[in-house]
């Protein structure tokens, strides 16, 4: 386990030296690099066979794509509320977005992969047509939001695993990052933080008329994770499962008892 | 001769151009789809296209390659103007009201990160590896050229070099990539990518500069903004350089843009006006525009390169 964790920190350490720009690293703060999906994608390309140079060329890439989605998601709603100070922020703040995606296409044209820029492209469409419905809030049920965040968070990593074949990681890839965001996603709005996708915070009517809490989304996905896991143990997979419910206290408490 | 005319032998491919954008932009999310439209339907010269179209025929040309490469590229200029709208904080686009205004910037987000993703998973039906490198190096230096033309607004320090590298990455590189993929798509003799480079190079940089001027000599009406709008955001083009030249000058430029009203807008572009900026920009630009007239030379005698020469010409002299 250490050495994964190693591993992961490395290449995490590797986006973060690539995305860096002398114009950019005053101003504009970079997201978090989310060591989950780093894991994810190492866990994939491992499993296809990929040498860990090869996998490197691969990662990189896919998470600079996930942090220019992200600095974007920071671009005020409305320039009328950037206080004439923050301007200059807020100007960067797009073009950063627009240099970690043009970095991504970048990296992958060396690789000279280029069906693998399409899986990429395909992720990004589907994550911002996502997007845009969450945020419009044209949910109507449960299940539409839980398919909408699905895409959200793991349209990209799941683009990844059909291309290399790794279908039951990218199940597991799918109700993790939906559970790791719901969970996360309740912590903040307990803080008073809100997002585009904060939605979370109320009940969905399901087609059947009854309530549908965003908690009962959680013990789903935790408990398909628990039958997937249970046939094929990724062990750091399920650490951070069980992790990440224990930091948010959570109820669920089937996957939290398997145990490493 | 208007632009259009010139290139009016291409007018079916164009068409078919068109409705391949209509097309890749389609959404099933009615909000995207509107917003595309509507970028869309704000049309422009579709220079970028029309350069692909022509470039593409010095080698084995085959429509559909050269379509996919047109759309593309036109797909990553719109992606960029969406974006650009949120960074200017722009109300209107050829008379149409922007997306983040129809919307807001968070949908001018969304949209401009779908259409530039639409626009890769196109290219990507184009198998060269050298095509993808160009374009990927292009589009990064563009935006680099972006973040400089932010970072040095009021820098009145800045020199000619500055300035010429900032109108080299924000404009001239995708009109060089432009005539440069349209070549190596369909797989034209490299000294004839290289000389479409060059052409399309150097009429960008005549391109902008010109632009440049525009923002001091041409109408609101024909520029769709208030004259002298780029230098009161901060923008420091060449006809302000050789203008601020002049301590005096730039004393008052400086002064005059601390005010920002209506009467100091127009007492600044009548200090560069009585510069005589304007004529060093032009001088420059037909410069640039000879040096891409001579690239043509390496190209063999043809229609294309007819055509090529008289869209330069028009650039050079435009009005607005």
């Amino acid at each position: 386990m250490q050495h994964i964790k190693e591993t992961i920190q490395t290449l995490h350490n590797k986006v973060q030296a690539q995305a860096d720009h002398p114009s950019l690293r005053q101003s504009v703060p970079l997201p978090d690099i989310d060591t989950d999906r780093i894991l994810f994608l190492y866990t994939m390309l491992h499993e296809a066979g990929y040498s860990d140079a090869e996998k490197e060329t691969y990662i990189i890439p896919v998470m600079l794509v996930q942090l220019a989605l992200d600095t974007h998601e920071r671009v005020q709603l409305n320039s009328i509320d950037v206080a004439p100070a923050q301007m200059e922020q807020h100007q960067l703040t797009v073009l950063a977005g627009d240099y970690y995606s043009g970095l991504y296409y970048r990296l992958l044209s060396f690789t000279g992969d280029i069906p693998f820029i399409r899986v990429v492209a395909e992720g990004i469409k589907d994550i911002n047509e996502a997007k845009i419905k969450m945020y419009e809030q044209t949910i109507g049920s449960a299940e539409v939001f839980a398919d909408t965040l699905i895409r959200i968070e793991s349209a990209i990593v799941g683009s990844v695993a059909d291309f290399l074949n790794t279908r039951m990681l990218k199940d597991i890839a799918q109700d993790f990052f939906l559970l790791k965001r719901l969970v996360v996603g309740e912590q903040l709005l307990e803080q008073g933080v809100t997002s585009p996708f904060h939605l979370a915070d109320g009940d969905f009517h399901t087609p059947s008329g009854g309530t549908y809490a965003v908690e009962r989304i959680v013990e789903n996905a935790a408990y398909r994770l628990e039958k997937v896991l249970r046939r094929k143990p990724y062990e750091f997979i399920l650490y951070r499962v069980q992790e990440i419910l224990h930091h948010a206290g959570h109820p669920v408490r089937r996957v939290a008892g398997e145990g490493s | 001769m208007k632009l259009r005319t010139i290139y009016a032998h291409l007018d079916n491919e164009l068409k078919r151009i068109e409705e391949s954008l209509e097309k890749t932009v389609h959404s099933e999310q009615p909000t995207l789809q509107q917003a595309s439209t509507q970028l869309l339907n704000a049309g422009g010269k579709r220079i970028r296209p029309v350069l692909v179209l022509l470039a593409g025929r010095f080698g084995q040309y085959d429509k559909d390659v050269t379509k996919k490469v047109a759309v593309s590229l036109e797909l990553i200029h719109m992606a960029s103007l969406v974006h650009d709208d949120v960074i200017d904080d722009a109300e209107l686009r050829r008379g149409e009201k922007t997306v983040k205004t129809k919307w807001d910037n968070r949908v001018a987000m969304y949209t401009g990160d779908y259409i530039f993703a639409k626009a890769l998973d196109i290219m990507a039906d184009i198998p060269s590896i050298s095509a993808h490198s160009r374009l990927s190096l292009t589009i990064l230096e563009v935006c680099k050229g972006e973040i400089e033309q932010i970072k040095e607004k009021f820098d009145w320090e800045q020199s000619l070099r500055t300035y010429l590298r900032r109108i080299r990455r924000k404009t001239a590189l995708l009109i060089a990539a432009s005539c440069q993929l349209g070549a190596i798509s369909t797989n034209a003799p490299k000294p004839y990518s290289e000389a479409l480079y060059r052409f399309g190079y150097n009429m960008g940089m005549a391109y902008q500069i010109t632009d440049d001027i525009l923002d001091f000599t041409a109408s609101e009406k024909q520029l769709g903004k208030p004259a002298g709008s780029d230098l009161m955001q901060g923008n420091i083009t060449l006809p302000v350089l050789y203008a601020i030249q002049n301590n005096e000058c730039k004393e008052k430029l400086q002064q005059l843009i601390g005010l920002g009203n209506e009467q100091a807008v127009a007492d600044a572009v009548n200090i560069v006006l009585e510069s005589g900026g304007i004529a060093y920009a032009e001088e420059m630009s037909r410069t640039y525009l000879q040096k891409a007239l001579f690239a043509l030379e390496g190209l063999p005698v043809s229609k294309q390169r007819k055509t090529l020469e008289d869209i330069a010409k028009v650039i050079g002299k435009r009005k607005f």
